[in-house]
């Protein structure tokens, strides 16, 4: 049986629809990464997922139970982290585990949560005087605290440095061995790549893509790219007829090609007959970031003006 | 040098900046002097003591809450204050810039300094106007020295107690755990000390506050004669500054070497904490009694619950009898005074407690997004609730144990025959002042407005409910209105329940039904109305774009 399936989800808010018509299926220990702008309808569906938010229309299951009517015994099998979620100051994250551990059935052990987000140092103090990524950190521990079979992280590393973000990976891999099912929201391509076994990538409410982030590179085909820099004395003019979009940037030229084998060989035999070089000659097969920016597109400077208004 | 002075300078306006803008500072070091101040001279008719000089009883009153505003700021706020930059990294930071350290902790002490000095024009000038203080020009300097000495004594041993604290919360225990006991026996609630054990008295004398009181007493009183050095007291302060300044030395040296070792340290964890603590669902019972522990541990830290939900209240039980007839003097009701005290302060705290505390508690939690969070465990709606509410009923108990021991140490009131009659009011009225609390989190979503409304309620209230004042008759639209209320019903109730001298007391089921009334309107409404997300999660969850 699939962990989560979601047919024809759709959810608005007065006039907004955030999610219009999305289908999800997750299946037991994967780890999906669900992609999109800001305002995509990413958290909307999450929200949903945790039972916090009444679909409009459409059919919703997670571990064969419905987030709306599951109540508390379908809460003590999933894990919540929120995208953004307060703490009661005057506790310490100690006390605060703790005290959720009381909530579950079959909690982890309190001590084994801190040392899996690393926050040894910071157990014993308030958490006020915790940083943003001790927070974050924090957060995380009273996600997982409960030992849940479904975890929801909604951007479970914004705001971590590099290494913190590290860390964090290897936590959420390290509870993937251990069998757990996982949907995460992220803005992180390379986090999308790194974590995920599969990849949704979602806009204007609906599914927009799908796959592996190998798959999902590879069905963007056209986009491999090569690129060198324009020998001395040669204008772009001269160049033999490759690929499908030739770009030039200063001296560098970036050519995309569906077909790279033919490519580079008539490239190189154009340049090695005329004894040129060409400098800086790369291949680079398509990103996720390719793939993404493709599908959503490129948000316009209008486009972003409009979304930071409220 | 005198760009240091000019560096020094700039340090005390930014301190003093940042004490200006905290709330419970300016409302205990300034607001809660003159206020007490105002309220009992009032109280105490400020009678003309001397026909010829003109000299009254508010001369006498004055020195002593100028006083307790000078160590609320100088030793107090000054140690909290510097023990919650330590632990927020302020003092780390300013370590790493070139300003040095004798600016930076006197920065803290200038501005503390002139907050007292503002509390004391404060209450002087208040004084001068409004009950005819004089001020003499002959003893003007010798205020002056003293007020300036006893600053600087206070900051050092405030320094000291910031440096043995470890955390801030440690420091607001001990600052305020010792200055607000002291008050009592530093002549500064008990005027004269006629009514207080000669042992009491004899131990304000070996704290510096009572001599600050008398010091600045000498120097406001008009019937000594010569320029008003109290130079005993002076030299008891002066003391007690050196020796926290050199535990304040001593110690700040001690923590920072300890800071060092510490960082390195890992802690221990407890043992409960390295295995699982259950293997099954947990019963009601245990979810209810963590939620208990929890809400009353969150009480008991922030101190502004503590002060006016529990200390409050044992304060005026204290301090009413002995501005209004001693301890000693006999209701119409027939109620010795601090017994009826006793009783309406309880109810008080707990009204505070339920109403003001956990509803203000819960709707900061809703307007963080903590409770977005609980929302998403198992953690059922009922337990949550129940918790707060009965963790309400544990701090209120322990308000009327504090309420009815004051009566009996200090006035020697002797404990209510009828106190099962007693504590059975007091949990039903804790109860009935959370649910309403509760109520009010349900009806209104932003955290703002839950403080606003639950004290603009209680605080009028509290004066047409015979919590502060009895026997005061008020226009019959306004004694209607009252007995609306549960709180009037409350204080009647315990009032009553104390007259007869049995066990069940005179419990009367009009007003107890009024309370469970009350009740059962507020678990409706909730039921009803309880929202887990405030005004801000909705708007953060509206998407844009």
């Amino acid at each position: 049986m699939s962990a989560v399936v979601v047919q024809g989800l759709r959810k608005t808010y007065g006039e907004v629809v955030a999610v219009d018509g999305l289908d999800l299926v997750i299946e037991p220990h994967e780890v999906v990464s669900l992609l999109g702008p800001n305002g995509a309808g990413k958290t909307t569906t999450v929200e949903v997922l945790e039972g916090y938010r009444r679909p409009d229309a459409g059919s919703v299951s997670v571990l064969g139970t419905d987030p709306m009517v599951g109540g508390r015994a379908y809460r003590e099998r999933i894990g919540v982290v929120l995208q953004e979620a307060g703490f009661e100051e005057s506790f310490t994250p100690r006390e605060l585990i703790r005290l959720h551990a009381g909530y579950y059935p079959h909690p982890r052990a309190v001590q084994e949560v801190i040392d899996l987000v690393d926050l040894g140092e910071k157990a014993d103090a308030r958490v006020r005087t915790l940083s943003g990524g001790q927070r974050r950190r924090l957060d995380l521990a009273l996600g997982i605290v409960g030992d849940p079979q479904m975890l929801f992280l909604d951007e479970p590393t914004t705001g971590f440095d590099p290494s913190a973000r590290r860390r964090a990976w290897e936590l959420i891999d390290r509870l993937r061995d251990l069998g757990t099912t996982i949907l995460l929201t992220t803005h992180y391509l390379d986090e999308a790549q790194h974590l995920a076994d599969r990849v949704v990538v979602i806009d204007h409410g609906t599914v927009i893509a799908s796959g592996t982030p190998e798959a999902l590179a590879a069905s963007a085909g056209a986009s491999t790219v090569i690129s060198f820099r324009v020998p001395e004395g040669v204008t772009t003019a001269d160049l033999p007829e490759v690929g499908t979009d030739l770009r030039v940037a200063g001296t560098t030229v970036e050519v995309r090609t569906p077909d790279a084998t033919r490519d580079i060989h008539l490239l190189t035999g154009w340049a090695v007959g005329r004894s040129l070089s060409l400098d800086g000659l790369t291949l680079t097969r398509p990103s996720l970031e390719d793939v993404y920016l493709d599908l959503v597109g490129e948000p316009s400077p209008t486009d972003e003006t409009a979304a930071d208004a409220p | 040098m005198s760009r240091d002075l000019r560096m020094l300078g700039r340090q005390i306006r930014h301190e003093f900046a940042v004490l200006r803008g905290t709330p419970i500072v300016i409302i205990l070091a300034v607001g809660f002097p003159l206020l007490f101040f105002a309220l009992i001279s009032a109280f105490v008719g400020n009678e003309t003591l001397d026909e010829r000089s003109g000299v009254r009883v508010a001369q006498f009153l004055a020195p002593a809450f100028a006083s307790f505003g000078i160590v609320m700021a100088t030793f107090s706020f000054l140690g909290v204050g510097l023990a919650e930059a330590r632990a927020r990294g302020v003092v780390k930071r300013q370590n790493g810039t070139p300003l040095p350290r004798w600016v930076m902790l006197g920065g803290r002490m200038g501005a503390a300094m002139l907050l007292g000095l503002a509390s004391t024009v404060l209450v002087l000038g208040v004084g001068a106007v409004f009950y005819d203080i004089q001020i003499l020009g002959r003893t003007l300097l010798a205020a002056l020295v003293t007020i300036v000495t006893a600053s600087l004594a206070f900051s050092a041993l405030g320094i000291a107690v910031a440096a043995l604290a470890s955390t801030p919360q440690v420091a607001q225990a001990l600052t305020n755990g010792l200055v607000i006991p002291l008050a009592f026996v530093s002549d500064i609630f008990n005027f004269g000390g006629s009514a207080m054990p000669s042992w009491l008295s004899n131990i304000g004398w070996a704290f510096p506050l009572k001599h600050l009181v008398n010091a600045l007493g000498d120097a406001f009183n008009p019937f000594l004669a010569g320029s008003g050095f109290a130079w005993g007291h002076l030299a008891v302060i002066a003391g007690w500054g050196v020796a926290g300044a050199v535990a304040a030395g001593w110690l700040l040296r001690a923590s920072r070497e300890t800071a060092a070792r510490r960082s390195g340290a890992v802690g221990r964890a407890p043992a409960g904490d390295r295995s699982p603590r259950r293997n099954a669902r947990p019963s009601a019972w245990a979810l209810v009694l963590d939620q208990v522990r929890h809400t009353a541990a969150g009480l008991v830290r922030e101190f502004e619950a503590v002060f006016f939900s529990v200390a409050f209240p044992i304060l005026l039980v204290v301090l009413i009898p002995a501005t209004s007839g001693g301890g000693g003097a006999v209701l119409d009701n027939g109620l010795a005074l601090p017994t009826f005290l006793a009783g309406t302060m309880a109810i008080y705290g707990a009204a505070v407690t339920g109403f003001v505390s956990i509803a203000e508690g819960i709707a900061d939690e809703r307007g963080s997004g903590a409770l977005t969070r609980t929302h998403g465990t198992p953690l059922p709606r009922w337990a949550l609730l129940t918790g707060r509410v009965v963790g309400a009923v544990v701090v209120s108990l322990v308000t009327v144990a504090g309420c009815y021991l004051a009566a009996a140490v200090v006035h020697g009131a002797p404990f209510p025959v009828a106190w099962p009659a007693i504590l059975f009011v007091v949990v039903l009225a804790a109860i009935c002042f959370a649910a309403l609390g509760l109520a009010v989190v349900s009806l209104v979503r932003s955290a703002q407005s839950v403080i606003g409304i639950s004290l603009g309620f209680l605080l009028p209230l509290s004066f047409l409910s015979d919590v502060f004042i009895v026997g005061v008759q008020y226009p019959a639209a306004l004694e209607a209105v009252s007995w609306v209320f549960p709180l009037r019903h409350a204080t009647a109730s315990i009032t009553e329940a104390a007259l007869l001298p049995t066990l069940v007391g005179g419990l009367d089921p009009g007003h107890l039904g009024m309370l469970v009334l009350w009740t059962l309107v507020a678990l409706l409404v909730v039921a009803w109305r309880f929202a887990w997300e405030g005004t801000k999660a909705r708007a953060r969850l509206r998407p844009v774009g």
